[in-house]
């Protein structure tokens, strides 16, 4: 076995990383639970399981979610696809989660319709479930309570202060996310319901921006070609937002063109304070992770929550910051 | 052992199978009540059965030295083809073998491109990749489409014998390709023809004719990857395969099969899915963040494919020894 020596030498590097990481949050949730205020779900185990942990609004909903598991003294364990919303992996980890033994799971699901059969093991399984952000598809409720912004709301609240900006009048273009991702579809319809309202405004293009920077940027590079007119953007985020913001630039556009995202994240709060961007609509991820895992705690201790926790929103813009 | 692992007997055991071997029990002494259970293993292989067979038609094109890109499009095409059939009212099977027609149509036209005409494989694989994927988000229309089809779900999530029906399909597959591969003249050719194709050549083997047997392979292979993924959550994504022909060239890699050619095969890259998934098993049940399990499992394939080149060098050092000592 000597020519495999190697080869253990290196995998014990890699215990010794882990040890590292795996005693680090061992230790922090210990320090957690004794600072925590005393309750039923003190030292249950709970999973948060978001889309990706690329995007600065899941990482807010991560910090959020520890806030809530330090003050209720859960064992919080956070997981996210390594390859940003990946459907196959959400659903390894939800069947994971029977393994891990959790006492309740919080999910975020990447897409709606694939994540239910994984979902409904962990139902059988008599694990309950918090259904955060995203809804999950299918007729059976699976979840004890479904924590989220309403995206119609959302797309709603933003498209309609971005009209009132643009005079009621001209040229508008909406950057859709993820096709397909039903966080876009509603802040999609939102939109339209918000245009609905004023005859002058016309959407020249509607495309899809992925919910990614450089995605955006290129495809609003584009459509700046095709349509030199527009008076405004609404971008379903804003890493796509900020995307536009730079394509804006580069066609020398700045300050003519309203811009307008969702998220209200650290880049786009100093884009809106820079004058780069218009508007931004704060879904407050932070209270999103903490209200679910709050819930999370209260359903293991046994209290009642509601079965729809709608989380606020607030419109962002240059005189709000 | 050693003839279980490779066709050719010359071939070491795969450093892969030590570091199996190292994982479970490092991962069982860590969790020793959530890891060494029976649901984590057939967890396992469940969660380990969409990369094996989308692997399969990639090493048989690693072992000819070639690659085919389009792998992940192509699943994600076959799904959304049966999800759309299927929902459009077409009898499941005939959705799911339509499916699977177009996934070897494509394996057809690769072939036609990088065997017949011998255009390069990169460039002919990865415009297949686009279209493929392209066509897939103009079926679905840009949507998740779920599959009505209780029997469709059974495929995907069901179980014989208390074994998921997914792993039993893999069992199959795999032991059928290990035949190919092992016993008959089609996987003795793509041997040779990967160790060189001029002395295949030279030799009568039609060089074009297995190179194109493998495409339409790989093509198939990869759609029946895809329906299975589909299947395992009642939905087709015109986006599920997406990065899926990177995963496969790197399970077929730490697996032991060589760019080279004509090195390795079939059983590496079996286990070599495997381990991934013991991986992002192992890492999960500890809670490690994901940002971290990232370059974890980095580390682990460097070391596996380190191994092995180690332990090839020395294996080629030993033999001239011997040979100088015999003269």
């Amino acid at each position: 076995m000597k020519k495999h020596i190697s080869i253990m030498g290196v995998l014990l590097v890699m215990v010794c990383l882990l040890a590292a990481c795996g005693g680090g949050t061992a230790s922090s949730s210990a320090g957690s639970a004794s600072g925590a205020a005393a309750s039923g779900a003190s030292g249950k185990e709970a999973t948060l399981i978001l889309k990706n942990l690329t995007n600065p609004f899941f990482i807010s909903v991560k910090e959020g979610g520890e806030a809530a598991a330090a003050k209720y003294g859960l064992n919080l364990t956070v997981l996210a696809p390594l390859k940003a919303d990946n459907n196959e992996e959400q659903m390894q980890m939800v069947e994971q989660s029977i393994a891990r033994q959790t006492d309740i799971l919080v999910i975020i699901p990447a897409d709606t319709n694939g994540i239910i059969p994984a979902v409904e093991k962990v139902f059988e399984a008599n694990i309950p479930v918090v259904d955060l952000n995203t809804k999950i598809g299918g007729d059976k409720v699976m979840w004890k309570t479904f924590v989220a912004i309403e995206n119609y709301d959302g797309g709603y609240m933003a498209v309609k202060k971005l009209c009132e900006l643009m005079g009621s009048e001209g040229e508008i273009i909406i950057i859709e996310g993820v096709v397909g991702a039903q966080t876009s579809i509603d802040r999609v319809k939102g939109a339209h319901a918000a245009i609905a309202e004023f005859p002058k405004i016309k959407i020249v293009a509607q495309q899809s921006g992925e919910y990614n920077r450089a995605k955006g940027m290129d495809v609003v590079q584009n459509l700046l070609q095709a349509h030199p007119n527009v008076k405004a953007i609404f971008c379903c985020n804003d890493e796509m937002a900020l995307g536009a913001v730079e394509a804006v630039e580069a066609a020398g556009k700045r300050g003519k063109i309203l811009i307008a995202g969702i998220d209200a994240n650290a880049d786009a709060k100093q884009a809106i304070k820079d004058g780069k961007m218009t508007l931004s609509l704060d879904s407050q991820p932070y209270m999103q992770g903490y209200s679910a895992v709050e819930a999370a705690a209260k359903i293991l201790s046994g209290e009642k929550v509601d079965e729809r926790i709608v989380t606020e929103m607030a419109v962002v813009t240059k005189e709000t910051l | 052992m050693i003839k279980l692992f490779s066709p050719k007997k010359r071939l070491p055991v795969p450093g892969i199978v030590w570091g199996i071997i190292f994982l479970i029990i490092f991962f069982s002494i860590i969790r020793p009540a959530k890891f060494p259970t029976l649901y984590n293993a057939l967890l396992i292989l469940r969660h380990s059965s969409v990369l094996i067979v989308a692997s399969i038609g990639m090493t048989m094109l690693i072992l000819v030295s070639q690659i085919d890109l389009s792998v992940g499009s192509v699943m994600s095409l076959a799904g959304v083809i049966t999800a759309v059939c299927a929902e459009s009212g077409m009898p499941l099977g005939v959705s799911l073998a339509l499916s699977i027609l177009v996934g070897m149509l494509i394996g057809v036209v690769n072939g036609t491109m990088v065997a017949v005409f011998r255009f390069d494989y990169w460039i002919s694989t990865f415009a297949t990749m686009g279209i493929a994927a392209g066509l897939a988000l103009v079926v679905a229309n840009g949507q998740t489409i779920t599959v009505r089809s209780d029997f469709f779900n059974w495929l995907g999530n069901g179980k014989v014998l208390g074994i998921d029906f997914l792993i039993l399909l893999v069992a199959v597959l795999v032991a059928g390709m290990l035949f190919v591969l092992g016993k008959t003249r089609f996987g003795y050719n793509i041997y040779s023809i990967g160790g060189s194709a001029e002395t295949a050549r030279l030799s009568g083997i039609d060089v074009t004719k297995n190179r194109m047997f493998v495409f339409i392979g790989s093509g198939f292979f990869s759609a029946v990857a895809g329906l299975m993924l589909a299947a395992m959550g009642s939905s087709a994504s015109p986006i599920a395969g997406a990065d899926y022909s990177f995963d496969a060239i790197a399970a077929v890699i730490i697996g032991g099969t060589s760019f080279d050619g004509g090195k390795g095969g079939l059983a590496g890259t079996v286990l070599g899915a495997v381990l991934l998934r013991i991986l992002t098993l192992g890492l999960n049940l500890m809670g490690i963040p994901p940002t971290w399990q990232k370059a974890i499992i980095g580390v682990v394939i460097v070391a596996i494919i380190v191994n092995d080149v180690l332990g090839e060098r020395r294996r080629k050092t030993n033999e001239s020894r011997r040979v100088y000592s015999n003269v």
